[in-house]
């Protein structure tokens, strides 16, 4: 069983802000889910590779040019950041960052 | 005598094609049918009523001239609503992402506009695709149209039920673990997951980007190919896409089952399914027999895994792509309220607002199967049973070692569940996915076609058939299931009961 320290912990990692019901509630959940997973806790694994992707293509590269195709680079800022909270024309606004 | 909305696309095609209907025709009967059961159904979030006639029309006009662009040029279709639709609200059926307006179209969007197709609507969906049943759709749930107490399958729910009832000639889905198939064959419809990398992820909402698959829902196999000769190919703005591509799915239907060699994985018929279901898949496995198919008993032993690695994969790749919801760039965000709250606070407040539960608990899961101490005990292990779950499938389709030409499964382990009936218990929910998700880790192609019907509360309920083929084989799916689709010939439909006024 998951503690409630390792649910918050998990959810800061995740930067999810949780009800304190939902804390409890996905200490249950997750654990059960996680028990579903002792049945690969005992195979032998030893020299098996991991397989991360399955079709085998790795480093593909073209020509870093700006393509005039108007699916691919929409009209300009407007259209781009339309849905954008805080902006001040075509700069995306954030929380002060780093204090003085 | 078939109502236009009831056709394939290979019929309306034809009829516009002889000018014996026009595309306005089509897209009105299409209207009408979503104005008489979407309100039972609820398979859509937004349908694209306006735009949609006035598709139409240029579509007739091209017709006119004699500049039909494809088969599907004037055929209105709906999408899921995890595809970006430029200029068209595209939510993910998730609060978080309430209001979004995507400045462009995902690839597969595209190439259907491109080929003339009508967008008719975006249909509803578990948020973001988590899900078995579209009960975890923050705005709706959708009903199966062959008993509306029940669920459609989830997570192209909306999609599958819109085929089904006849509120579009086809549809758009996506697969991750099972989310075409499962759908597909609670809802008595053609579901078909290409092999990863076959079509575009390019502008759809990411789910787990290695297991990610887009495909047709359609009312034939036939329709199914057609859709994908559109859709699939290379494109630049996906890496992961493979050449091989187009142009070659709806020439030629045929095959000879005769002489073809199926392997029946036991796992995949032993505890836990149907009786009844059971007997539905073991009786058109029969006619396949009967039809001079060689039936051989396989093994795919590590299938009973595959669950296990599903669900340590998944959620990890599903926490790191819904990281990008910020709060900062677009979707639901605190800023939009407020301006005195630190960054840290932003993220962490907007995504706890803004995702609902099934994402945050994938979120949790994912995390945790990620982080320091958890990773090599689980992640790790999950992509090396991956490698063996992987190889079993290549082992099995290897001809120079005695290998089958196709695998047959069940599709989902029971019909249709009702509404509520699994929706408070994850664990459960995610057992209801157990013969659809050994194949995305593997990447190889699977379809669901209709084989059969059961009956519960005096309601036919409909069975799907998951028939697999070899990496990149999607050709040969394709035609060996449209040959078990016309000798099987099912031709039942749902009835809908119309709402009043």
């Amino acid at each position: 069983m998951l503690s409630k320290e390792e649910i918050l912990s998990v959810a800061k990692l995740a930067r999810l802000n949780l009800k304190d019901e939902e804390v409890e509630l996905y200490r249950n959940q997750l654990s059960d889910i996680i028990d579903l997973f002792k049945e690969i806790d005992d195979i032998d694994l030893k020299n098996v590779e991991e397989t991360s992707q399955i079709t085998g293509i790795s480093n593909i590269s073209f020509s870093d040019d700006i393509e005039s195709d108007s699916n691919i680079n929409p009209s300009g800022p407007e259209e781009n950041l339309n849905n954008t909270p805080m902006r001040d024309g075509a700069k995306i606004l954030t929380p002060k960052v780093i204090e003085k | 005598m078939k109502q236009l909305n009831e056709l394939t696309i290979i019929e309306a095609s034809d009829l516009l094609d002889k000018k014996e209907i026009t595309s306005l025709d089509l897209v009105k009967s299409v209207l009408e049918k979503i104005n008489q059961v979407e309100g039972k159904i609820k398979a859509y979030l937004l349908i694209n009523k306006d735009e949609a006639l006035k598709s139409a029309q240029q579509a007739d006009e091209r017709i006119q001239q004699g500049k039909r662009l494809s088969k599907v040029d004037g055929i209105p279709i709906s999408i899921k609503d995890l595809l970006c639709t430029k200029g068209m609200e595209t939510t993910a059926a998730s609060n978080i992402l309430k209001g979004f307006v995507p400045a462009y179209n995902a690839t597969v969007v595209q190439r259907l506009l491109d080929a003339g197709a009508i967008i008719i609507g975006k249909t509803n969906l578990d948020a973001f695709a988590h899900g078995s049943s579209t009960e975890n759709s923050d705005f709706q749930t959708t009903r199966n149209p062959w008993d509306v107490e029940r669920i459609p399958g989830g997570s192209s729910g909306g999609s599958a039920a819109s085929v089904a009832s006849d509120m579009c000639i086809a549809s758009i889905g996506t697969d991750t673990g099972g989310s075409i198939r499962q759908p597909a064959s609670l809802c008595g419809v053609v579901g078909l997951k290409p092999s990863y990398g076959r079509v575009s992820r390019y502008g759809v909402i990411a789910m787990a980007s290695s297991l990610d698959v887009i495909g047709p829902i359609t009312k034939t196999v036939e329709d199914a190919a057609i859709i994908m000769n559109i859709i699939s190919g290379e494109d630049k703005l996906d890496s992961t896409t493979i050449k091989e591509s187009g142009e070659i799915f709806d020439q030629d239907l045929t095959f000879k089952i005769e002489g073809s060699l199926i392997g029946i994985p036991e796992e995949y018929f032993a505890e836990g399914i149907d009786q009844d279901v059971k007997k539905v898949i073991e009786n058109a496995i029969e006619k396949i027999k009967q039809a001079g198919g060689e039936v051989v008993s396989i093994s795919l032993p590590s299938t009973k895994y595959a669950l296990s690695v599903y669900y340590i994969i998944q959620p990890a790749e599903v926490s790191s792509n819904l990281l990008r919801f910020d709060g900062i760039r677009y979707g639901h965000s605190v800023l939009r309220e407020r301006d005195d709250l630190s960054l840290e606070d932003v993220y962490s407040i907007s995504r706890g607002e803004g995702f609902g539960g099934e994402a945050k608990r994938r979120i949790m899961l994912g995390t945790y199967v990620l982080s320091a101490g958890y990773y090599d005990a689980y992640y790790k292990k999950a992509l090396q049973i991956r490698t063996l779950v992987k190889n079993e499938f290549d082992k099995s389709f290897d001809k120079s070692d005695g290998g089958v030409d196709f695998i047959i499964t069940p599709v989902s382990p029971t019909p249709a569940f009702k509404v509520g009936e699994k929706s408070q218990d994850p664990v459960q929910m995610y057992l209801s996915d157990i013969y659809t998700v050994p194949i995305n880790p593997a990447g190889v192609p699977a379809i669901s076609i209709p084989v059969g019907f059961v009956e519960r509360d005096q309601k036919k309920l409909p069975v799907g058939m998951q028939i697999i083929a070899p990496f990149k084989a999607d050709e040969e799916l394709l035609r060996f299931s449209c040959e078990v689709e016309k000798m099987l010939d099912i031709k039942d439909k749902p009835e809908v009961i119309e709402d009043e006024g």
